[in-house]
């Protein structure tokens, strides 16, 4: 009877103790979620915004434009486009916020757009995080460009 | 063996919560109060909520600490000390002295740690009833020992110190009264007279405080069936007389506590049932908080038959115990019911889960062999089920402090425009970035498979 009732603690502790064990050896992996290579692949996979803020506290700008080559934002081709843009298009709120936070401009070439891409893809919660930055005052009147690409990021390209 | 189990738990969960950053709503007001008020200022209650205590002792270690790091870091033990001594205190009164009492004791331990009001009340810096967990058993200890003359002494300041906290520590007071007129050996009348006066003064004071317009009716959102009201709505749609509405959400914290349903008045659990998209976790925390309920309900009422017309058991002053402490943390959250309420009366609720589950074991090692194995296995599944409460509570407190990250990194340019005209808190809330940004101040959980997950819960 003892055993019955122990058991479940003691499958508890040994189970606690190998994964916080394996944890310690191991801290990248499938079991306490990868790391993303780049802040480019953070923001397209959905790392969080947490993963994403790893590369800004280790020093890279968030001004600075990023590689992007993905089927759901760029229809495959390789571009490179600053990580507000690509935030924006992924409709990740908190990333945008973080990289605003932590020294995105908006009234940089690389991010001007950023509330017309906003706009244009109907987030207006994001439109509201741009915004609360100087956004509207910032950005220059969205210019038509309906004919230039298909995919909106590729559209707000400066 | 329970220390030995008990122990991986107890770490990981108290370094999740000292590495963790504090977060940034609950923490930089508070801390902006105390580093910008004098300590008097905390002495007389100006609002409806009165935690002197908890502010002094917040105010002496701010004020006192060479850096705000340093006073942040001492904060921290706040919450990391009275789980440990909660925890361990809880092992040490139990005191397994047989297999089966280790076995028991562990999963009593699992119910200490897995129950909503115990996860509850795991939120840096807001230390209110985590700090009047510990007094309680502490008191409960000293109420059941030989007495000696300072055990009067010391239960009438763990009381203050309880209330100085949170109101809920008037939970102790009762507690106090009804084990002297039991019997228990360890106060006597003179410690019940006087934690009974200091509950009536305690209650005088509130109220001739309340300010010139009093305390509203609702402080915050009450829950109520299977939706939640605003404060606001709450006034409107039950303020002219909210009698009913005050005995739904005492009643709703004190059967979380019991059932694990309803959640902050709300039932939750019932309307996923209803509506066809339960969970396995939910059907976990209500079946185990059920078969634990009943079998608990079942040892009590032996327990108090036991008893003879001048004397009452251990067990049977420990059944009143759960009872009485229980009802009052219900009555305490009249106002609105939330989980973290119920936590004075959990310390007590896992010893009557010690003592349930150990006659059960007994009293089925005793029947036929086939009756026997049912009722183990039963058990085996009612501790398996508090394990799994038990590991949620590390998981789901891991993710806390994620979600502080979060708020962190995303929050903290509209704290510095929407507080511009506080220099005390723009002060704090830079003092404080770097411990709400750093990517190795959070564990993030860990992602068992999906059946595991099912089982835990969402976090």
């Amino acid at each position: 009877m003892a055993a019955l009732i122990g058991a479940p603690a003691i499958v508890a502790v040994l189970g606690l103790t190998a994964i916080e064990g394996y944890r310690l050896i191991q801290p990248v992996s499938p079991l306490f979620g990868d790391a993303p290579a780049s802040l480019a692949e953070s923001i397209t996979r959905g790392y969080g915004v947490e993963y994403s803020y790893r590369f800004i506290r280790a020093g890279q700008n968030p001004n600075n434009v990023v590689v992007v080559d993905s089927e759901n934002y760029t229809n495959g081709t390789s571009i490179t486009v600053s990580p507000l843009m690509l935030a924006v298009a992924a409709h990740d709120d908190n990333t945008a916020s973080m990289l605003l936070n932590f020294g995105a401009r908006l009234d940089l070439p690389q991010n001007r757009f950023a509330r017309c891409l906003a706009e244009e893809i109907g987030d207006k919660a994001m439109l509201r995080i741009i915004d609360r930055h100087g956004g509207h005052e910032l950005t220059p009147p969205c210019p038509d460009r309906t004919a230039v690409a298909t995919m909106p990021l590729l559209r707000w390209l400066d | 063996m329970t220390v030995m189990a008990s122990l991986p738990f107890l770490f990981i969960l108290c370094t999740t919560l000292w590495r963790g950053p504090f977060p940034i709503r609950e923490a930089t007001g508070q801390f902006e109060d105390i580093a910008d008020r004098p300590a008097s200022a905390f002495l007389v209650p100006t609002l409806s909520y009165y935690r002197p205590l908890f502010h002094l002792s917040l105010w002496s270690v701010w004020h006192s600490a060479s850096s705000i790091d340093g006073a942040l870091r001492a904060i921290k033990l706040f919450h990391v000390v009275p789980i440990m001594v909660l925890v361990l205190l809880f092992i040490w009164i139990l005191r397994p002295r047989s297999a089966l009492d280790a076995a028991v004791a562990t999963a009593a331990v699992a119910v200490l740690v897995g129950a909503p009001a115990f996860l509850g009340n795991l939120e840096p810096p807001l230390s209110y009833t985590i700090v009047g967990m510990p007094a309680a058993l502490i008191v409960w200890m000293l109420l059941e020992r030989d007495y000696r003359s300072w055990h009067g002494p010391a239960i009438v300041i763990l009381t203050l110190v309880a209330i100085g906290f949170k109101e809920q520590g008037l939970a102790i007071v009762p507690l106090v009264v009804v084990a002297w007129w039991m019997g228990a050996p360890g106060t006597g009348r003179f410690t019940a007279a006087v934690v009974t006066v200091i509950a009536i003064a305690y209650v005088a004071f509130r109220l001739a405080h309340q300010g010139g317009k009093g305390w509203p009716p609702f402080e915050q959102d009450v829950g109520f069936l299977f939706s939640g009201l605003s404060s606001t709505e709450a006034t409107a749609r039950f303020g002219a007389f909210p009698v009913w509405i005050y005995l739904y959400s005492a009643a709703s914290t004190v059967a979380n506590v019991l059932l694990s349903e309803p959640t902050d008045g709300r039932f939750r659990i019932v309307l996923a049932v209803i509506e066809g998209r339960v969970q396995p976790w939910q059907i976990v925390h209500v079946v185990s908080s059920l078969a634990l309920t009943a079998l608990i309900a079942w040892w009590g009422i032996g327990a108090l038959k036991s008893r003879t017309a001048r004397t009452w058991s251990m067990e049977a002053r420990l059944v009143v115990a759960v009872v009485v402490v229980l009802m009052v943390s219900g009555a305490l959250s009249f106002d609105y019911s939330r989980d973290r309420l119920g936590g004075m009366a959990i310390p007590f609720y896992a010893l009557a889960a010690f003592f349930a589950i150990r006659q059960a074991a007994e009293r089925l090692s005793r029947q036929s062999a086939a009756v026997a194995a049912i009722g183990a296995v039963s058990l085996l599944l009612l501790a398996g089920a508090w394990q799994c409460r038990a590991l949620f509570t590390i998981e789901f407190t891991r993710q806390r402090t994620v979600n502080g990250q979060r708020e962190w990194l995303t929050d903290l340019y509209r704290r510095r425009t929407d507080y511009a005209t506080r220099p005390v808190y723009l002060h704090v809330l830079d003092s404080m970035v770097d411990q709400g940004t750093d990517p190795a101040r959070v564990v993030h959980p860990t992602r068992y498979p999906s059946w595991m997950r099912d089982l835990l819960g969402e976090y």
